[in-house]
């Protein structure tokens, strides 16, 4: 209903104040102006069906929902950010929000959020992790790689030949347990990205009708009113639904607990094949301790790596 | 500018339609309908919570699909993509390339080479091979990116 009034006010003011540019028609455009004005009101005046949703707006701005932690609390400054004559640049996101962009340019009232530049926003599901940045930021379209260190033994048996250890063929190999240490090659985890301007929102909010469920990433340690912390997507890293795909489906593994960074490594099996050497003594006693021909397999682990794409934690909140 | 009197009777009644569906567009914006103004400049990308599909005005970001989004500041960064995208809830694994060397040292003995091939040659052995597949560690939620029209 206030909607209804606030737009036959406008009309009349509009129309009012054209009176001094128009010559003759001011007039007209005042009367019609006062026609819709009344006819509004009786708009307005009529029980309306959306009159609890004509309400949201109002809650927007101003509703405390209740929560007790100080994270899930919503910010109680929106409506002293909202200045009556914000102006058509001023847009609905509340001020410290930080959104993505497909254009080449903050908006009007946005600046360049740097801090979440070459890095991925995870919700945060913790105070203390907030604004907390992990790995260094990519490079313009870097496929970041990490590598990681095998090592481990191979155990070559010995065999005895019926001679004498000694001088003068020196072919045959000694049996021993050989260490065994390389580098696993450095290689992307094959994460995808896409990368979209970021951008934080510094300039005037006027009040609409965000749309219900967006979920935006705040630079604040509350969420603004009309907004709530969800559960769901904090310390996960948030990916855009591919087709066909399940929205909210939470996959990989359980999240690293605060600070703890998160680590992954690889089983590898690498195999230790001998050449032959022939001697021309025949097996048995007693010169032992020569290294059996054949093939020999290491069951080992790399070394640990971190893989993830480099991180800011924000806060996300659902628009209510 | 005088209006000719039916075109008097007509200005409110436009005006009137132009405001009541300002009006409702606005309502509608509050259950995820049309909105006429959500408040949203134009280019703006969000996710929207599980369940909810992009609002009208909105659409979904193809290019983010099966993708996180990094950061940018460089106009000319924005848009590329890297990686090929993921599958429904695919946990991309990768693998590395190994390459070391292993010596079975000398042992010398007292007899000519021959036939008995029983023993290893005494040599420096290069091992190569690829690791098992592993995964980053990392967990991931699904939430459907739209872009503001």
């Amino acid at each position: 209903m206030r909607r209804a009034a606030v737009l036959a006010a406008t009309l009349t003011a509009c129309a009012a104040g054209d009176e001094g540019a128009s010559e003759a028609g001011a007039p007209d455009l005042v009367d019609a102006a006062a026609e819709v004005a009344d006819d509004l009101a009786e708009v307005a005046a009529e029980d309306s069906p959306l009159d609890d949703v004509a309400a949201a707006p109002d809650a927007d701005v101003t509703a405390a929902p209740d929560a007790d932690a100080a994270l899930d609390a919503p910010a109680d400054a929106m409506d002293a950010s909202v200045p009556p004559d914000a102006g058509p640049l001023a847009d609905g996101l509340p001020v410290d929000a930080v959104m993505y962009f497909t254009g080449t340019a903050c908006p009007r009232g946005w600046a360049p959020y740097m801090e979440a530049v070459g890095r991925v926003a995870v919700p945060t599901a913790s105070a203390t992790l907030l604004g907390v940045q992990r790995g260094a930021p990519l490079a313009d379209g870097e496929d970041r790689a990490h590598g990681h260190t095998i090592a481990g033994s191979f155990t070559v048996p010995s065999v005895t030949y019926a001679g004498i250890a000694g001088c003068c063929n020196n072919g045959v190999g000694a049996a021993a347990t050989l260490p065994f240490m390389a580098p696993a090659r450095e290689a992307s985890s094959g994460l995808p990205y896409v990368q979209l301007l970021v951008c934080r929102k510094t300039g005037p909010t006027r009040a609409t009708l965000l749309p219900a469920g967006m979920m935006v990433y705040f630079a604040a340690a509350r969420c603004p009113a009309g907004f709530s912390r969800t559960e769901e997507p904090q310390a996960h890293l948030p990916v855009a639904t591919p087709a066909g795909g399940l929205a909210g489906a939470r996959f990989g593994v359980t999240p690293p607990g605060a600070g703890e960074t998160r680590l992954h490594r690889h089983d590898v099996t690498p195999t230790l094949t001998t050449a032959s050497q022939g001697i021309a003594l025949a097996g048995g006693c007693c010169a032992g301790g020569y290294a059996a021909h054949g093939e020999y397999r290491g069951m080992w682990t790399t070394s640990e790596a971190e893989s993830g794409p480099p991180t800011i934690q924000l806060l996300m909140c659902q628009k209510d | 500018m005088r209006f000719p009197p039916v075109a008097r009777r007509a200005v409110p009644a436009v005006a009137l339609l132009a405001a009541a569906t300002a009006w409702f567009g606005s309502q509608r914006s509050a259950r995820g309908g049309d909105p006429l103004d959500d408040g949203v400049p134009a280019g703006t990308v969000a996710f929207f919570a599980p369940g909810v599909m992009c609002p009208n005005g909105w659409m979904p970001l193809d290019s983010a699909a099966g993708r996180m989004v990094v950061g940018v500041a460089d106009p000319s960064a924005v848009g590329r993509a890297v990686g090929s995208p993921l599958g429904d809830r695919e946990n991309r694994t990768h693998t590395h390339e190994f390459s070391g060397t292993a010596p079975i040292a000398v042992r010398a003995i007292a007899g000519a080479n021959g036939g008995n091939t029983q023993g290893a040659a005494a040599r420096t052995y290069t091992v190569a091979g690829r690791t098992a597949p592993a995964a980053s560690g990392h967990g991931f939620i699904q939430l459907n990116a739209c872009v503001r029209r």
